[in-house]
């Protein structure tokens, strides 16, 4: 993507304004994603000198995650839940996790996303600078972003949580990842279907991974088929919930 | 627009686009050791180091660099000589075109992780690709540079 200009805000203030001012202004979060698109603005917005954006914050109960933090910093935080670390790790390598900000990962909505799902199952809020608070699985469902600015991202603190990604190798997109998480009540979160991720509904009757997953749609792409993801998608959920309940 | 760089360790003023990545900074500059690979932020080749995190200079504004310690082989001859000794002692030199980002990425593993092994090693490096060596070599060389055991 190419860009006229590019800003450097201060504040969020001033961030906003440069955001709403501007028909074809756009905000850079790690700009990885957006550099590889072929298109142009007339403005890009770099957070990245808004110190308040960058930090980690640990309350009683939850942890609040500046939108520009990156995912370096995430996968060395080990005070976060396991499941947020994991999800990380194999994500393109430390050079490009030093750059890919949690934020633009989320605003992104990428279908291929492991954060993505790791955030979903830990029951994630995430805070605008304008509009209200909004479940990450809301923020997700929406048909169109309004013009806004992600600040943080709040994670509950979890009893147990754990990814899984299955991937053709180490630093590859997942060809299917889940996370199980376990809070208040289980969650399940299932991405790169390859399809955007999504939670699973009516758990409490469901004793078995086939079961649990039996409504889920899978697809078939360049990475491997629907049949296929579905077939490890079962086998890693097994996994994950024989070792949640060694956890308890 | 023009901003001040600090590049192995020197200060310097540069022209660029509001747009540029540092990879296109630093080359226009004449700092050729930091190669142009997939430029798709795919590969590691063009690794260099900003306040001594490795990052990926293809995906990387140059006007974000401003403030900042940039570190390239260049600025760290001594120490790269020393790293491309045991790289070619293993036999890992072969094409050499990835070797500037494999070289940038060991020289701040060394710096970030306190007791490195085999298997932080193997996780560290894995987004530098190499298509010549099969990593094998590297990690032997690595490992002997680090004197691991």
């Amino acid at each position: 993507m190419n860009f006229k200009k590019i800003v450097r805000p201060l504040s969020l203030d001033e961030a906003y304004h440069d955001v709403i001012g501007q028909e074809k202004g756009i905000v850079i979060g790690g700009g990885v994603f957006l550099r590889l698109q072929k298109r142009s603005a007339d403005l890009g917005i770099d957070l990245s000198c808004i110190e308040s954006l960058r930090m980690i914050q640990e309350r009683e109960n939850d942890f609040v995650i500046g939108s520009m933090v990156t995912l370096r910093e995430l996968e060395k935080n080990i005070q976060l839940p396991r499941s947020v670390c994991q999800s990380v790790r194999q994500i393109g390598g430390v050079s490009l996790r030093n750059l890919v900000t949690i934020g633009g990962s989320i605003w992104g909505r990428y279908p291929f996303s492991d954060i993505i799902t790791a955030l979903l199952s830990l029951n994630s809020k995430l805070q605008f600078f304008n509009s209200e608070d909004m479940a990450l699985s809301d923020f997700l469902a929406k048909d169109k972003l309004e013009k806004d600015i992600l600040i943080s991202i709040t994670i509950p603190k979890a009893e147990y949580s754990a990814f899984r990604a299955y991937k053709l190798n180490y630093t590859d997109f997942s060809m299917v990842n889940l996370s199980v998480s376990s809070t208040d009540e289980i969650r399940i979160a299932v991405g790169a279907r390859p399809g955007r991720a999504l939670l699973l509904q009516d758990i409490s009757n469901a004793h078995t991974a086939e079961e649990l997953l039996a409504d889920v749609e899978f697809g078939t792409d360049l990475r491997g088929s629907g049949i296929y993801r579905r077939k490890m998608a079962e086998v890693m959920l097994s996994d994950l919930l024989e070792e949640g309940l060694l956890w308890k | 627009m023009e901003i001040t760089l600090n590049i192995n360790h020197s200060m310097h003023h540069v022209l660029i686009r509001p747009d540029e990545f540092l990879l296109d900074t630093l080359r226009n500059m004449g700092i050729k050791s930091v190669k142009k690979g997939c430029d798709t932020s795919s590969c590691g080749i063009c690794a260099v180091s900003v306040d001594n995190k490795l990052v990926r200079s293809c995906a990387y504004y140059s006007i974000r660099a401003e403030g900042k310690e940039i570190l390239t082989v260049e600025g760290i001859r001594e120490e790269a000589s020393l790293i491309a000794e045991f790289l070619t002692g293993e036999g890992v030199e072969q094409c050499g075109y990835c070797s500037p980002g494999l070289v940038m990425a060991i020289y701040t593993m060394k710096h970030e992780l306190d007791e490195p092994d085999i298997e932080s090693i193997k996780h560290y490096l894995a987004g530098n690709l190499c298509r010549c060596s099969g990593y094998e070599g590297q990690h032997r060389a690595i490992m002997k540079y680090l004197e691991v055991k």
